[in-house]
């Protein structure tokens, strides 16, 4: 066998390998939420730079510690949902409902405090109408929010379902774990985009 | 790894803490810069060890890559 053909055949086996998180359908769902967030965030990062001094008023008016304690939380939900996904991979039958059931209380708290910072903004005359930066602020994170709490909803079905033992076999139980969590993680990945943006730069 | 998850964790806190002193201690280009870095580094860290992205097909792991580094372009041209 020549040389060529071998690194053919190991550049196949590797593509073989090479293993999908999750079901394609719902790797086609959340591209379609990446696409409308690159929207959004992009005209977001634009409209902070043009009105620079708009958007630096804003900040000020929000609640920095919030945003960080909240990609703190989000990030932890993260892990829960990833290592629910290992250790389910790895033969723990009841670890997927676990790490869920965590993750979606997660994203509770993250829920929770973001309607406390809206709460204390309202309370302070700030809304979607109020100039360009609120729109954004409110507009943007109230989409994301509405993600967390779609997300919170697929972990604890397929949580269910799993304890409920629905899934016909391991392989689906671990098929409907990845597409739940991969959801999951893509929330929380266009929250640290985000979280710079409001909470961060300067 | 056994410990990958949580040494994953642990960094992407770490990072956050180390992001958000930065922007709130200092003013200037370079913390935009360096902000803007940290977040692509935990962005990334978060595709390859929790979404598992690192095995995943080629094409799927560029297109989310590529969604985060398009983002955080767009945010360091136009804030920089």
């Amino acid at each position: 066998m020549s040389s060529a053909e071998s690194t053919v055949i190991e550049a196949d086996k590797q593509v073989q390998t090479r293993h999908l998180p999750g079901d394609l359908a719902m790797w086609c769902f959340i591209l379609a939420e990446l696409l409308a967030f690159l929207l959004l965030l992009g005209s977001m990062a634009f409209a902070r730079g043009h009105w620079s001094e708009m958007f630096s008023a804003g900040i000020a008016t929000l609640h920095p510690e919030a945003g960080l304690v909240n990609t703190l939380i989000l990030l932890t939900g993260s892990y829960f949902a990833a290592n629910a996904v290992k250790r389910t991979a790895a033969g723990d039958q009841r670890a997927l409902s676990r790490g869920f059931v965590l993750a979606a209380l997660c994203g509770l708290a993250y829920v929770a405090i973001k309607i406390t910072e809206y709460g204390i903004l309202f309370g302070d005359g700030y809304n979607l109408r109020t100039d360009t930066f609120y729109f954004f602020y409110f507009f943007t994170t109230f989409f994301h929010m509405a993600h967390v709490l779609i997300g919170m909803a697929i972990l604890l079905v397929v949580a269910q379902r799993s304890r409920a033992g629905h899934y016909a076999n391991q392989e689906k139980v671990r098929m409907a774990g990845e597409s739940a969590a991969s959801y999951w993680h893509m929330v929380d990945l266009v929250w640290l985009v985000l979280f710079p943006l409001l909470y961060v730069l300067p | 790894m056994k410990h990958l998850l949580k040494f994953a964790l642990a960094g992407l806190l770490l990072l956050t803490l180390i992001g958000w002193w930065l922007g709130h201690s200092f003013d200037g280009t370079w913390v935009v810069v360096c902000v803007l870095a940290l977040t692509l580094v935990k962005g990334q860290w978060l595709i390859d060890q929790f979404m598992d992205l690192r095995t995943a097909p080629q094409w799927l792991r560029w297109t989310v890559s590529g969604w985060l580094v398009l983002v955080l372009g767009a945010a360091a041209l136009f804030n920089i």
